[in-house]
């Protein structure tokens, strides 16, 4: 099954410590329910981390970390 | 054949090391004083023990303890997986072992140095592949992977639906901390906090601040567990096993269960608390003090629903106004926890639970006849209630 890479946040984390290196903090990482109805962990950028609400709808963005990966991460969906 | 463990079993021996920050000795010189303390405590000689057992996780072998005591003879020897839920896993097997005569004493330990050896704070990365790192590989390439960050998952979703305020951690932060101020075993020996210092602190994961977290640890708690026959002719008060179970739930997996339809409850914990109830015919109204599994304050909350003490969705009310200090309600984690005593992957609740039926703990509260102990949070847990002999 195709996902449309839409969602919504069921729950979320702002991690600050222990820091590990390559990430940056605050992070936000969250349970995402996709519209397909499964779910997928992942990080929410775009957004400031005290703004992000339960419920909230995001959309899939695939973010390029290094020259050899990728990551599907999420961002809020503009309103 | 045996149709209930009921009171077959009881512990009659506990001993630990001191808890520190950092030892300055081997994991093994620890697991070897603290079996080695509560054979003595026991009243037993190191031949009348037969069985032993421990958590997979423990680095010192069952051989190598007995080998190091001059204990001659071992007749049971077995190992509990997923580290936290597993201490009380560690009398299951003993009372299994015992009430079935496959042998007659057991001796139970763990004993780490989780402060100045490895520590479980950083999380999770590179180590042999097993299920467990292919589960959690789907986390930590987006920087979730600590316990305090899994735990934070689900503690977030239980607040948003409950309506908890951060109060009631802070509660549990703050009840917990005053009774390990009262225990000089515990590392936060002599410090109480209050809310200022709770809502100061820094966070670790949110909703989840340094205060809501264990501290890391170096130390050992073994129990020597037998007949309750046996335990008539020895000296301690025995503690006598009323029920004891395991559990994993559908969809489990080691703290990261983020799949289930319903993050503010943790079916693993009802099951373990459905069997204790069943085994030994009491429910949460007989019980007079419990030791809860806390490596994170809202650990607290989810076991309190599953163990019945309040409905679904209300341990947060339940825990403010003292409910959980040693003159509440439900005196609970009377040496100060996993919190504030050690961090000791929930061994040395057992050894405080066995406190509480003797009437000796740092804490005691009047009438002790009934204590549950759990252990684990999100991994399949454990549970038992000990009691009095009538």
């Amino acid at each position: 099954m195709a996902s449309s890479g839409k969602g919504s946040v069921y729950s979320f984390v702002v991690v600050h410590r222990p820091p590990f290196p390559g990430y940056d903090y605050p992070l936000v990482v969250a349970i995402i329910e996709l519209e397909e109805g499964t779910r997928i962990i992942s990080n929410l950028i775009g957004i400031e981390p005290e703004k992000v609400e339960m419920g909230m709808p995001v959309e899939l963005s695939i973010e390029k970390v290094d020259d050899e990966l990728k990551l599907p991460l999420f961002r809020p969906v503009a309103a | 054949m045996l149709t209930s463990i009921k009171d077959e079993c009881a512990i009659v021996g506990i001993g630990q090391t001191e808890f520190s920050k950092s030892s300055g000795r081997s994991e093994l010189q620890l697991a070897l004083e603290c079996v080695k303390a509560a054979i003595e405590d026991a009243g037993l000689a190191l031949s009348d023990i037969d069985g032993m057992v421990t958590l997979t996780i423990d680095g010192s072998d069952e051989i190598a303890v007995a080998r190091g005591l001059g204990i001659s003879e071992l007749k049971f020897f077995s190992r509990i997986p997923h580290g936290i839920g597993g201490a009380v896993s560690l009398v299951h097997q003993a009372v299994m072992a015992i009430s079935t005569g496959m042998c007659k004493a057991v001796a139970g330990y763990r004993a780490m140095n989780g402060s100045s050896g490895m520590q479980f704070k950083p999380g999770i990365a590179g180590g042999p592949l097993s299920t467990d790192q292919i589960h959690w590989s789907w986390y930590t390439p987006y920087g979730l992977s600590s316990a305090a960050g899994w735990t934070a998952m689900f503690t977030q979703r239980y607040m948003h639906e409950y309506g908890a305020s951060p109060e009631s951690l802070a509660e549990i932060a703050i009840t917990t901390r005053k009774h390990a101020a009262n225990n000089p075993d515990a590392l936060a020996y002599g410090k109480t906090i209050d809310a200022d210092d709770y809502y100061s602190s820094p966070w670790i994961v949110e909703p989840l601040r340094l205060y809501d977290c264990c501290m890391e640890a170096d130390g050992g708690c073994a129990f020597v567990i037998t007949s309750a026959e046996r335990a008539k002719d020895l000296p301690q008060r025995p503690a006598l096993v009323r029920g004891v179970a395991q559990g994993a739930a559908y969809d489990q997996e080691v703290m990261t269960s983020f799949y289930r339809k319903d993050l503010t409850r943790m079916p693993e914990y009802d099951m373990v608390a459905d069997q204790c109830y069943e085994q030994s015919g009491l429910g949460a109204g007989d019980l007079d003090a419990a030791i809860l599994y806390d490596a994170f304050t809202s650990a607290v909350l989810f076991q309190l629903e599953s163990f019945g003490f309040c409905g679904r969705g209300e341990a947060h009310d339940f825990v403010k106004g003292g409910t959980l200090g040693a003159g509440g309600k439900l005196p609970c984690n009377t040496n100060g926890g996993q919190l504030a005593e050690a961090h000791l992957q929930g061994i040395n609740s057992i050894n405080e639970a066995v406190r509480l039926i003797r009437g000796v703990s740092v804490n005691q509260p009047a009438g002790s006849d009934h204590v549950l102990v759990t252990s684990g949070m999100g991994v399949p847990p454990s549970a038992m209630i000990l009691g009095k002999a009538v």
